[in-house]
């Protein structure tokens, strides 16, 4: 009975779920994963800056579309994910599911901060302010911003990891209601910003020119972002087996 | 590229290099000080067990 649960358990993802298992798969992937972030960096950034035309209307501005968009993209993927680990690490008690939502918050947080940066940037050009704050969309973002600095807060308020975790996992998941409100802004409010033009019923509306440099910009975000978690897990683990480490010295 | 338009368009790629920069160094660097202190802290702890065993 006892070697079936243990089997269970260990079946599927949940064998990953094992720090030194998931150390050890990740000191393999990780210059692989970081190869690949250099190598697609390398074709987006010369996509984005020198093989895409610039925009009839935008002129060469369009070309901060290439940083902000998949910023974007990210700074909400990365919240929905680190909601999810959230989860996983309130519901089945996972420490490395808690790891990996926790190092997932300063990767948000400075895919966020760039976005805002990189719109007021792109802003300032096209439509003749920095910032607005009766549009939707950057408010809604901005507030997207303080979760992932709320949620790191929490981890420092805490001196129990288990506490910070299930105080900071009650904040990801309750946070989330800001996601549809961020992504339907543009529909439910008048705004400053365009409305959704690659992922949209009927297609996307932008060239197909402009499309691929910013597709391959969006997996060198998301290359660099596999990267860097692995990376701050690892940290993690290590970390924690430290502290182990110094409390079994303390007992000796 | 419209010389206008040249210092939003660099000053948000020179933002994305910096943030991007940031959080990833300071992350390489943190594994790297964890793994000198778990390396150090685990030779002491054999150290230790081989001296009891003896």
């Amino acid at each position: 009975m006892g070697s079936t649960a243990t089997s269970l358990r260990m079946s599927g993802w949940h064998r990953f779920a094992n720090p030194t298992r998931f150390s050890r798969l990740s000191a393999r992937i990780l210059p692989w994963a970081l190869a690949l972030t250099v190598v697609l960096f390398a074709a987006g950034l010369y996509l984005a800056l020198v093989g895409s035309p610039p925009d009839a209307r935008q002129k060469d501005t369009v070309r901060i579309m290439y940083i902000h968009v998949p910023a974007a993209w990210m700074a909400l993927a990365t919240y929905v994910l680190m909601a999810m680990f959230s989860g996983m690490g309130f519901i089945w008690k996972h420490p490395l599911a808690d790891i990996a939502a926790k190092n997932c918050a300063p990767l948000g947080a400075g895919f966020t901060l760039l976005a805002l940066v990189s719109g007021a940037l792109w802003g300032a050009p096209m439509w003749g302010t920095w910032w607005e704050w009766g549009d939707a969309r950057l408010t809604s973002f901005l507030i997207l911003f303080f979760l992932y600095l709320g949620y790191m807060a929490l981890w420092q308020v805490f001196e129990d990891p288990e506490k910070a975790a299930r105080a900071a996992a009650i904040l990801a998941l309750v946070g989330l209601i800001n996601i549809p409100v961020i992504h339907f802004s543009v529909q439910w409010w008048n705004t400053l910003h365009q409305p959704a033009s690659v992922f949209r019923r009927g297609g996307p509306t932008i060239d197909p020119a402009m499309l691929w440099p910013l597709f391959v910009m969006l997996f060198a975000f998301k290359a660099y972002f596999v990267s860097v978690l692995l990376v701050r897990i690892r940290a993690e683990v290590a970390e924690r087996r430290v502290r182990a480490l110094q409390m079994m010295q303390a007992e000796a | 590229m419209h010389w206008e338009y040249a210092a939003y368009i660099w000053s948000s790629y020179a933002a994305a290099a910096v943030i991007l920069t940031a959080v990833a160094a300071v992350s390489i660097v943190r594994l790297r000080r964890a793994l000198r202190v778990q390396a150090v802290l685990e030779a002491k702890l054999d150290q230790f067990r081989s001296g009891d065993e003896a």
